[in-house]
């Protein structure tokens, strides 16, 4: 099976949280909700930054908490998000050790980054990457992302359990 | 107020009843005595309100069956394991009621359901991840220990006689010396992780107190120190865990 990920180049990465926004706009979420989460140079002066969302893990921990099955896993790898289905309980929050899934204050449900899976299907990019004005946030089937170098380590990013499917072009 | 407050009503309300319906089944009344369905009453109550409160911390409480889809979910298992539990109490209710009879089976099969259900609860708080204070193994004899505690101390004030058991006293008094220990153990996992270990420390000074107390009720005829012994293990673990759900990220 495919499994598709994002990969961060955190060598070049400014830290201007663009991809963030761009996530919060996608998702149409009021400021202070980010499913994506992204260090500032404005707060950390010098880098490396980090850029994460939902990290699509092989063994998600919030789709075995979801009591709702709310939360499912494509073909692709990506897991995805119904909001009809939801009932608001928070468990995928609290099972998530990337604290990805983030409190939708406004709808009363959950929200949390898929990819932009169907701008995806669309043959559009997700709004993060296409935001990233250096271009060090990228996406990918897993195995073409090791191909150009990344591996699972990042600074600042801890791989749990859970088998992440992000992947950082490592720092020299 | 904390976040999870209604969480935290439920666990305890629902812990207190499978706690105490557990020392119920395996103490019985003599037969005979009145009012015995008022036992499981209480407890179904004390579920029931438990439950109430759960649905009130869902944002889309109207959703709330669809919450039975994932049996792998601690929240659907809870839920699996209180229908079950409630199921027997209730029908050990009206069997009293109605026709004065006991089943000491149906007792013991909703006793294992109401164990279940703490088991389940300390499951949900085990596997969450993204709360480092919760997610260790002291999690699982928290709830199961303590809530078995908290109704080895309230049942006594339905069966009067059954701290002159000698039997039902001994057992109290380890269990509520387990219960120490595993808030102890909870004390010392959350200075691990840089969260206040002493709401852990007050609860288990308080339910070791306890023991004292069941130790008198064991050779006295006066009920005052079955009552100092409810009140000293619920007020115990009760600020145990609300310091426990104070840790929680949402």
């Amino acid at each position: 099976m495919t499994q598709m990920g994002f990969m961060l180049d955190q060598k070049y990465c400014i830290g201007c949280q663009t991809c963030q926004h761009a996530c919060r706009a996608r998702h149409g979420v009021e400021p202070g909700t980010y499913p994506r989460h992204a260090t500032s140079s404005q707060v950390q002066v010098t880098g490396p930054f980090i850029s994460i969302a939902c990290n699509h893990c092989e063994h998600p921990a919030c789709m075995q908490a979801c009591p709702t099955g709310a939360l499912q896993k494509r073909e692709d790898g990506i897991v995805t998000h119904d909001p009809e289905i939801c009932i608001g309980c928070f468990s995928c929050k609290l099972a998530c050790p990337y604290d990805a899934p983030q409190k939708n204050e406004r709808m009363g449900v959950m929200v949390k980054c898929d990819m932009c899976a169907a701008r995806l299907d669309a043959g559009d990019q997700p709004a993060c990457v296409m935001a990233c004005p250096v271009k060090v946030l990228t996406y990918g089937p897993l195995d073409e992302l090791e191909k150009q170098g990344g591996v699972k380590e990042g600074v600042g990013f801890t791989v749990h359990s859970t088998n992440p499917s992000m992947r950082f072009i490592p720092i020299d | 107020m904390i976040s999870e407050f209604l969480l935290f009503i439920f666990t305890t309300l629902g812990g207190i009843a499978a706690g105490a319906y557990l020392m119920g089944a395996l103490f019985p009344k003599k037969s005979g005595e009145g009012k015995s369905w008022l036992f499981p009453l209480v407890c179904l109550v004390l579920l029931g309100l438990g439950l109430l409160f759960v649905l009130f911390h869902l944002q889309q409480p109207q959703r709330f069956l669809n919450a039975l889809a994932n049996p792998r979910a601690g929240i659907t298992l809870e839920a699996y394991f209180s229908m079950a539990f409630g199921l027997c109490v209730l029908i050990d209710c009206a069997l009293r009621f109605f026709k004065q009879k006991e089943v000491r089976a149906l007792q013991l099969v909703g006793a294992a359901f109401g164990i279940g259900l703490t088991c389940v609860m300390g499951y949900q708080y085990l596997t969450s991840m993204n709360v480092p204070a919760w997610s260790s193994w002291q999690t699982m004899p928290f709830f199961v220990v303590l809530d078995i505690a908290m109704g080895a101390a309230l049942y006594p004030l339905f069966n009067k006689a059954v701290y002159g058991e000698g039997s039902y006293a001994s057992l109290s008094m380890g269990i509520h010396a387990l219960a120490a220990v595993c808030l102890v153990i909870e004390a010392v996992h959350f200075a691990s992780v840089g969260l206040s270990p002493i709401p852990f420390v007050v609860g288990a000074v308080l339910v070791a107190a306890a023991i004292y107390f069941v130790n008198r009720a064991k050779n006295a005829t006066a009920g005052s120190d079955a009552l100092i012994v409810c009140a000293l293990v619920l007020i115990g673990v009760i600020i145990a865990r609300y310091a426990y759900y104070a840790a929680s990220i949402l």
